[in-house]
Parts: C-alpha cells; structure tokens; sequence
C-alpha cells in the first residue's frame, strides 16, 4: 500500500468517527424528542482494489473504512403492538369519559337524584290520601309531580347534549384524520423520494411514524410497510393511504340529537367503514351507547314509561267528583281519573321515552282520583266518598312495587355504574399492557445515555487514534522527502 | 448474560406513569375524606351504589308511614277526648233522667231537667260533628258535617279511613257516627223505624217525655240511655286500642329508620380513622417514589465524565 493511499486510510478513519460522534450527537440531541429512534452508523472495513494491474497491486490489507449508512434502530414487530395498543387504549379510554359523565348526570346515590323526586312524589300521594279533601295537598301533589317528570326529562337532554358534544368531538376528528392521512401520503412521497436518491430520510421516517401513531389513536389504523420506506394506511379493512395517495373519511353529523346515526364512509359517497380508537368509541357512543341508556333495556325510557304506566292506570281505577252544575241541593257526579302523565309530543297516556313525558296538560288538582268509591259514572246526593284516600294509598305504595319506575331506575343506575366501572378496569388494565409495549419498544429505539456517553468515548477515541495515524504517516513521507533531496 | 436496554425515555415514562398511579390513588383517599363519601358515583361500587337507592328509597318511604302514623294518631286522640267528652255528658244525661224520674219533682222541675237534656243533645251533636284539620271524626269518607244539627239525622257513609303505616298495611282510624252514636233506624220484620237506642233519639225521647210528665216512659228510657252509654264507650275502647297500634307502629317505624341509618351508614360513609390511616400510607409511597424519581432521573455517565 502506498503512502499516498494510507493517508486515505487514516482519513476515512477520522470520518468515521466523525460521523459517530455526530450521530451520538444527534441521539444525545433528540433524547427527548417524541417519536424519535435512535440512530446508528453502519461501517464496514474498505477492502483494497481486487483489481489487479501493472502498478496496483494488492496485499491483502484494508483500505480504511466506509459508512454504508445511518440507520434507524426500529423493531416492525414492536411498532405494530404499540400502534395497536395506542388505538385500544384511546378507545376504552373515549367510552370512559363519555359514560362517566353520563352517569355523573345522574347525582346518584345522593339527595339530588331522580330517585329522590320519586320518594317525593309517592311522599305527595300519602300526603293526599291523608287529606283527600284538601285542595293545597292535591296541588302539592301537582306539583312533585310536574318536578319529577322535568327531573327526567332533564336526565335524558342531559344523555343528549352528550351525544351532541360526541358527535361535535367526532366530526372534528374526521377532519384532523382526513388533515394526517394527507400529510402522510405527502410524507411517503417525500420518502420514496429520498430512498430512491439513496439518502436516509431517517427524521422524516420519524415524523411520519408519529403522525401514524396519532392517526392509531384517533382512528385505530394499523399499517404496513409499502415500497421504498414508505408505509401504507388501513383501518377497517380500508385503505386510507396507499403510497402518496390519501383517501379521506367522511360522515354526515346525525340528523337529531336523539336519533340519527353516524355513518361513516370512505370519500363522500363510499362504502361504509367502522373506526377504531377515539373515533371509533365517539361513534359508537353516538350510535349505540348513549341511545342505549335512554330506549335501552333497562333505560330511562322504561323509568318513564313504567311511571306512567303504574300511575295512569292507578289513576283510571280511582274516581274524582265534581258538583252538578246548578244543583241544589248539591249532587255530587264521580268520573275515573284522567292520565296524569302524558306524552308531550303526542299527547297519548301512553309514554315512551324520558325526554317527552310531561304532565297531563288537561289534569285538574281536583282531577286526582284519591277516592275508590263510589264507582265511576254515579251520582249521588252526598258528598260520601271525598274524604275516601284509598286509591291515593294504593299509588303511593306503588313505590314498593318490584316492577315500578323506583325499581327500573334503580337497575338502571346499577348497570350504569357497572358499565363505567367494568371500562375503568378495562382501561387502567389495557393503560398497562401498552406501557408494557411501550417500555420495550423504547428498549430498542429509545436512546440510552450511558450508551451514548459511551459511544462518544470510543469514537473519540477512534478519531484520536486516527489522527495519531495520520500524523505517522506524514512522519513517514517526511522522512521518505528528507532522504531525497 | 443478557441485559435489558433501557431508555432514557422508558425511565422517565416509567416513573412518570407510577407516580400518577400513587397520586391517583392519593386523590381518590383525599375526595373520600373531603365528601365523607365511600360512593360518589355508581361506578365506584355499583352493587352498593343500588343497595343504597334501595336503602334511601325504603327510608323515605318509612319517613313517609311515620308521617301517616303521626296523622293517625292525631285523629284518634281527637276523637279519643271527643268521646270523653260525650261519656261525660251522658253521665251527666243519666244523673238528670233519675232526677226526672223522681216522683217527688214537680213538672216545672221536669222542664228544667228536660231542656238540660236538650241542651246536653245539642253538645252531643256539636261533639258528633268535630273535625281533626278539616275532616269529620265520625263521618266515614264524606266530607258534610256528620250530623244534621236539626234532625240529628246522619249525613256520612260507614266507609273506613285508613292510614298506611307498613308496606302494603293499612290501619283503619276512624269509628263512624253509626258506630259511635247508635244507628238512625233499625229494620224489623220488614218496618223501619227510628233507632229507640241512638243516643241523640234517646235523648230527644227522655226530653218529650219528662215535658209529658210520663214517668214510665222515663224509666225505659233510662235503659235505653245505659245501652247508648255502653255502645259509646266500646268504640272508645276500639279507638284506645288502634291509637296503642299506631304507637307501636311508630315505635316500630322509629327502630326501622335507626337501622336503615346505620346500614346505609356503613354502606356509604368513610369510615374516617381508616381513610385517614390509608392517605397517610399512601402517601408516604407518593413520597417514595417521588424520591426514587429524583435519584434515578438524576444519573448517568454524564455525571461521571469530566
């Protein structure tokens, strides 16, 4: 090997370590960078020219070293798991906060809750079986009862500004989604670009790969690897990137605040597709979750409905009475009781859901059928039976009844609290498992400072060493000179 | 031997993610004390958070039958001086119907003990007619005055007043004026005729007959006027004893709402000295791992290379 040649040798050397330091540099740098891998240098020894020729010759030793690349220290398997529990993660975790400030909304168990105004209410139907002839009593009762249907109907436009809110919160994830998936077709450009011209787009591979895990989270997408480093989007069995090109998803918000779905589609007028992470549990709770807890089994809507049911058919059992008009002696006429509560919407006995029950908007205080007897339809000279509280007796006891509203809503209230409480295991149990994901993926691509610390040594031992080389084989040719001249 | 890499970052996450942990638990000890609340919302323990509707729902309720009993009370220990009252006049009734009878008083002495006795009638109707807040004693479920204060006529029904008191248990409050003062008419072989033995025409009889001077009319009226004495202090003995079956009831009610306290109590309640031991434990461990924290953020080689 020439002298001339060793020089080289002691130059690529000082390259090298050069370009370690940098990159220990770069880690130590970005130590704290979200998102970031750790990066390293790949070197290989420089073999001699294998070519042989009149004046080249090979003996056998190394020509220095050469860099062959800066590479991304990254597991595929690993990434995968994290993306996948990101998702999962981010969709317990969505649920959780929509039902628990569902079931939040209820003040329960407490003195403020619905099950409170019902106690009042069957309180009030005592209180006017004690004094049918009362009229301050019965408009008390009136009153309990127009508090508890507005308890429910504030309960169930309570679960609705949820589903609002969700459904707001859903669509502007949509548009951050469709915003990412765009960026990242342009970044898998940008890429295959770059790997085509043989750079290592090391950082921008990064960006990306964040913006993917963002996109995990807020859509549970799962990838795979395309051509020339690029990476491919899917959620759903979907394509949302392939390459350089973006789909974006669409939906057109619900038509109500209480029925009406999200239907989530590919492009504007493409098939249909079902989310993941974030996105996924806004839908689900605008579609399935929040309507289940008003016309659920076991809804508010069955509360409403069963208090209906119980106090208008309590209600057509007993009988009220009213003076003939212009007798005298008086006559007394009796007449069953009208339905208390109706539905506001259609005005039927019958009610079907939380939001619509009202009261009656026909009902007289004097209209409440606290008497039993006499039967509906005589009339009598007497005022016999005004003082009669037994119907009214019956449908305060209604409160003990295992099939009646307290009932209802107190299972409902149960399976509420079961719900928010399974989710918070699920949550705080998958919150662990990804970190336990998390913590190995950043074994492998996070940056260890004792390892830099160290890496920094040995490459600024090696460029010591090879300027001390360097420094040699300038003595020798200097040498070489001086014998000459 | 292999070794496990560990990032800069996985430490910091790591620690970060265990001292949330300890303080999340140190929140939940903190609003437990601060609400004195074991259940604030039903996720915290949702089979407690329905037995404990079910516990305020059966309290409520239990309240509310105290409420009644209080009220049915208040009726009959009306009703129970009222009829005091009537014993009393027509005791009183009886010493004038022997003085009446008395062959040795003139007829002018008979008028006077004649119209004592229709004044006594006319407090007996007044006493028939009292109202407890409103609604008449002895009137069954009508709302009219029991008696017509002219004709001494009844105006109500013989339906029952009741007070719920239990689940499903109602307790009856009222007598009836029929009950109390004797029937109006009686029915025989197909004829009805006025009642001889209601108080307020026994009464009427004696007075016609004093003011007849018939002293043998006034001898059986004497008999009729013991059995309407009887008849009246029978329902006063029916009103002690459902007024003693409410009491009871209230006492009852009184032991089941303790109870209900102390079980909904231990079902939702911090129990304090316990909460109080657990905060401080659990924070000393928040202390703890802040510390270890602390000590292992804080190395790495860097701290060694000069």
């Amino acid at each position: 090997m020439s002298d001339i040649a060793a020089i080289n040798t002691a130059l690529s050397g000082l390259y090298a370590a050069q370009d370690g330091l940098d990159t220990t540099g770069n880690n130590i740098a970005n130590a704290n960078t979200p998102g970031y891998t750790r990066q390293r240098v790949d070197q290989t020894a420089a073999g001699g020219s294998i070519v042989t020729g009149t004046y080249a010759t090979n003996n056998g030793i190394g020509t220095g070293v050469s860099i062959t690349g800066i590479e991304r220290v990254s597991d595929g398997y690993l990434e995968a798991r994290s993306l996948a529990g990101h998702a999962t993660t981010s969709n317990l975790t969505q649920t959780q906060t929509i039902l628990n400030e569902a079931q939040l909304g209820f003040a329960e168990p407490g003195a403020n809750g619905l099950s409170a105004q019902l106690q009042n209410f069957w309180s009030a139907w005592d209180n006017l079986a004690n004094n049918p002839t009362d009229s301050g009593v019965r408009t008390a009762l009136l009153g309990s009862a127009s508090n508890l249907s507005a308890a429910l109907n504030q309960a169930a436009s309570g679960v609705a500004s949820t589903r609002t809110s969700a459904s707001a919160q859903a669509m502007t994830d949509i548009s951050t989604i469709n915003t990412d998936l765009a960026q990242v077709a342009a970044m898998n450009k940008t890429i295959a670009g770059e790997t085509l011209n043989g750079r290592a787009p090391n950082d921008l591979i990064d960006q990306r790969n964040s913006l993917v895990d963002s996109l995990a989270q807020l859509a549970g997408v799962t990838t795979q690897a395309g051509a020339n480093g690029t990476v491919n989007v899917f959620m759903g069995g979907d394509t949302l990137v392939q390459g350089g090109l973006a789909q974006s998803l669409y939906a057109p918000p619900p038509s109500s605040t209480t029925t009406g779905n999200v239907t989530l589609t590919v492009g504007a007028n493409g098939p249909a597709t079902t989310a993941g992470g974030t996105l996924g549990a806004l839908v689900a709770a605008v579609n399935t979750t929040l309507p289940n807890l008003l016309s659920g089994p076991g809804g508010l809507d069955g509360v409403a409905n069963a208090l209906a049911k119980a106090v208008n058919t309590a209600q057509a059992n007993g009988v009220y009475w009213t003076q003939t008009a212009g007798s005298n002696p008086p006559t007394y006429s009796w007449t069953a009781g009208p339905p208390m509560f109706t539905d506001a919407g259609t005005g039927s006995s019958t009610v079907t859901t939380a939001a619509t029950i009202g009261i009656n908007p026909s009902l007289t205080a004097s209209q409440i059928a606290a008497s039993a007897t006499p039967p509906a339809g005589t009339t009598s000279p007497t005022s016999s039976g005004q003082g009669d509280g037994s119907n009214a007796q019956t449908i305060a006891e209604l409160a003990n009844s295992t099939t009646g509203p307290d009932s209802v809503y107190h299972s409902f209230i149960g399976s509420l609290g079961n719900q928010v409480s399974q989710l918070n295991t699920q949550v705080s149990v998958q919150t662990q498992v990804s970190l336990q994901v998390d913590q190995s993926k950043s074994s492998v691509e996070g940056v260890n400072l004792d390892q830099e610390m160290t890496q920094m040594l040995q490459y600024q031992q090696a460029y010591a060493a090879s300027a001390k080389y360097l420094n040699a084989v300038n003595q020798t040719i200097q040498t070489l000179l001086a014998a000459v001249q | 031997m292999s070794t496990t890499r560990v990032s800069f970052g996985s430490v910091a996450q790591l620690s970060l993610y265990q001292l949330e942990q300890a303080q999340s638990q140190l929140q939940d000890l903190q609003s437990q004390l601060a609400s004195g609340n074991l259940i604030t919302k039903p996720s915290d323990n949702p089979g407690g958070a329905v037995q404990a509707l079910a516990y305020q729902s059966d309290l409520a309720r239990s309240k509310q039958y105290t409420t009644n009993v209080t009220d049915g009370i208040g009726w009959l220990g009306r009703a129970d001086s009222v009829l005091s009252d009537v014993q009393t006049q027509l005791q009183k009734a009886a010493s004038l119907a022997v003085q009446g009878a008395n062959a040795t008083v003139d007829q002018s002495g008979r008028d006077a003990v004649a119209s004592q006795i229709d004044g006594i009638r006319q407090a007996m109707l007044a006493d028939a007619n009292t109202s407890y807040l409103n609604r008449p004693l002895f009137g069954g479920t009508s709302a009219a005055t029991a008696y017509n204060t002219t004709t001494g006529a009844y105006q109500g029904d013989t339906n029952t007043v009741s007070r719920t008191v239990a689940p499903g248990t109602t307790v009856a409050i009222n007598v009836t004026g029929p009950q109390v003062f004797g029937a109006d008419t009686v029915t025989s072989g197909g004829v009805t005729s006025p009642n001889p033995n209601n108080v307020f025409n026994v009464l009427a009889q004696l007075s016609s007959d004093l003011k007849a001077g018939n002293i043998n009319a006034v001898n059986t009226d004497q008999t009729a006027l013991s059995a309407a004495i009887n008849t009246v202090s029978d329902s006063q003995a029916v009103v002690g004893a459902r007024y003693n079956q409410l009491q009871a009831a209230q006492t009852q009610l009184t032991t089941q709402q303790n109870s209900l306290q102390t079980t909904l109590a231990s079902l939702v309640n911090v129990d304090f000295a316990k909460a109080a031991t657990n905060f401080t434990l659990q924070n000393n461990v928040y202390q703890a791992a802040l510390k270890a924290t602390s000590m292992v953020m804080q190395q790495s080689l860097v701290n060694f290379i000069q």
